[in-house]
């Protein structure tokens, strides 16, 4: 669709409004609502034993958060956590992804298909096979590596375990996402390329790498994204645990939540890690120009 | 390298690295023909499934793996419709018409995308509470909410495509605007429709913590909920529940397969949350 721009002489204001405006309203009540709520609710001292009489007590919730040491031990973590899912992430669906269209590999439209999937088997599945794949004294783990680690009692290989599942997990998309990418690269310039000598080296560097790098850039960007607000891959394998070793913050605020059940505490974290979100979103966009190509 | 040399140890890889990743895969099938005894803690791993038997798979379908399938559905199809059924009208209006504000409601579905869905969490489960809606019902309404921004840009996106000229004749003809949405526009728009039911699909099929923190009593549990707390609390045998992680996927796989050429396409038009 070239140069016209949709004009408006198919339909009147009122048309408009009545076909737009429901599925706002929707999301303004089942969403935006109960985000206004939970600001409000930080403000409070709202909890299990504070559940009808709650007070207004200004800025203590964020007061508190920002003196407790739990708070930067767990907003490193996370930091930490993020850091090594995006670079192990994206390593990963690149390297597959190059690998996988490598015109020496072949009938790699078969492999392709097979690499992918993990991805249709539910998470949450799959997530609690790991689990039990991991288990200190049957594990198949630890009996293929002729291991006793208890992957569970340590912080160090807990993190480890969790980031190993958590690429499993994610990897098949970002694959799918890059091979698209690398197989829009007209095949006349690699050949041209090629012509003129370059090695594969060089063609990765100066032909592949300079395409992709949009899509590379918007894949880095979900990924932090959904590494930031991860949830299910620590909740179903540690709890956090042990103790509070392998938390992050979204675990963090969900156990404020529902277990400590401090309503206003838990609006306080839920409302920084989201401030956190919608910054990085803000500054990614802006600067990724997701919003240009969407128009 | 010589050109043979080269072609094999690129095989080679291939086969090692899909061997790699698909081991949990092959684990869970091989541990589904073994013999449902002793509880959580002692299963045994062949990497041939010695002496298998489907005694396990009797044993699971004894279990309410059915219910906890049929509760997950009751949630999916419903979610699916709701979200299309709000998500299309918004859509075209926003595909073909320039109106103030437009461009500050796109910023806002792409934005509140990548905001934690915990922020909103624990207020709403207070609401749901209130209205007496922490059961499926209750899912449906929040699952179609919090999908809803993604599927307003995607659906945007394939109208986006789609010649206005088509609007156009349709309005000479004399239809009215939704009989132009649901005539001309929807059937034109399939591919994208396609790509917005699996991905509500694979979100509701993958979605873990509203329906944890939503779905109080067990016979309304998804299977995903419901998972979780089996492995946890319920000795259930590791066979028993391999079976049932196989089974649990069937409507995943057969959804992904089928729509599998349009989720490229769908990916690349940019996505976050199922």
């Amino acid at each position: 669709m070239a140069a016209r721009t949709p004009s408006s002489f198919l339909i009147n204001r009122k048309t408009l409004l009545i076909l737009i405006l429901p599925s706002l309203t929707f999301y303004s009540i089942f969403f935006i609502y109960p985000i206004i709520m939970n600001v409000a609710l930080a403000f409070t001292n709202r909890s299990m034993y504070h559940f009808y009489e709650y007070d207004f007590v200004g800025l203590a919730n964020f007061v508190e958060m920002l003196s407790s040491a739990d708070f930067y031990t767990v907003m490193g973590r996370t930091f930490f956590w993020v850091v090594c899912t995006v670079f192990l992430q994206i390593g990963c669906g690149l390297f597959f992804a190059l690998f996988f269209t490598s015109p020496h590999l072949k009938g790699r439209g078969i492999y392709r298909g097979l690499m992918l999937l993990p991805w249709a088997f539910p998470n949450v599945v799959m997530i609690l096979v790991w689990r039990g794949m991991f288990n200190p004294s049957f594990g198949v783990i630890n009996v293929l590596f002729g291991t006793k680690i208890n992957w569970y009692n340590s912080p160090e290989y807990a993190f480890l375990m969790t980031q190993v599942i958590n690429i499993w997990l994610a990897y098949p998309f970002l694959m799918l996402l890059l091979t698209g990418a690398i197989q829009s690269i007209p095949t006349e310039l690699s050949e041209l390329a090629e012509m003129f000598g370059c090695s594969s080296l060089q063609k990765l560097r100066y032909i592949t790498f300079p395409l992709v790098k949009p899509i590379l850039s918007y894949g880095t960007l979900l990924t932090s994204g959904t590494a930031f607000m991860q949830f299910p891959v620590i909740w179903l394998l540690t709890r956090g645990g042990p103790g509070n070793a392998t938390d992050i913050i979204m675990t963090w605020a969900y156990k404020e939540a529902f277990y400590s059940q401090r309503f206003g505490y838990h609006a306080a974290i839920a409302i920084f890690a989201s401030l956190i979100s919608l910054i990085f979103a803000l500054f990614a966009i802006k600067r990724g120009g997701v919003l240009e190509g969407i128009k | 390298m010589s050109k043979q040399l080269k072609t094999f140890s690129y095989q080679l890889i291939a086969i090692l690295l899909i061997a790699l990743v698909g081991f949990p895969i092959y684990w869970v099938i091989v541990t589904s023909f073994g013999r449902p005894r002793g509880g959580l803690f002692t299963a045994e791993f062949h990497l041939i499934p010695k002496d298998p038997t489907l005694e396990a798979y009797a044993t699971a379908f004894q279990s309410p793996l059915l219910l906890w399938l049929r509760n997950s559905m009751l949630v999916c199809i419903p979610t699916i419709l709701l979200v299309v059924f709000l998500a299309a009208p918004a859509a075209y209006i926003i595909s073909r018409h320039r109106f103030r504000g437009r461009r500050s409601i796109l910023m806002f579905l792409i934005t509140v995308q990548l905001i934690p869905i915990m922020i909103a969490l624990m207020p709403l489960y207070l609401i749901m509470a209130g209205l007496n809606l922490l059961n499926l019902y209750g899912l449906v309404l929040v699952y179609a909410a919090s999908f809803l921004p993604f599927h307003m840009i995607n659906l945007k996106l394939f109208f986006d495509a789609i010649p206005l000229e088509m609007d156009e004749s349709a309005y000479l003809a004399g239809a009215s605007t939704l009989q132009i949405l649901y005539r001309i526009i929807l059937p034109l728009a399939k591919p994208g429709l396609a790509v917005s039911f699996v991905l509500a699909f694979m979100g509701v099929w993958n979605e873990y913590i509203l329906a944890r923190t939503f779905l109080l009593d067990s016979s309304q549990y998804t299977f995903s909920v419901a998972f979780g707390e089996i492995t946890l609390y319920w000795q259930t045998p590791w066979p028993v529940f391999a079976v049932m992680s196989i089974i649990s996927s069937v409507p995943l796989i057969v959804v992904f397969i089928a729509a599998q050429r349009y989720l490229k396409e769908g990916l690349l038009r940019g996505g976050m949350r199922g």
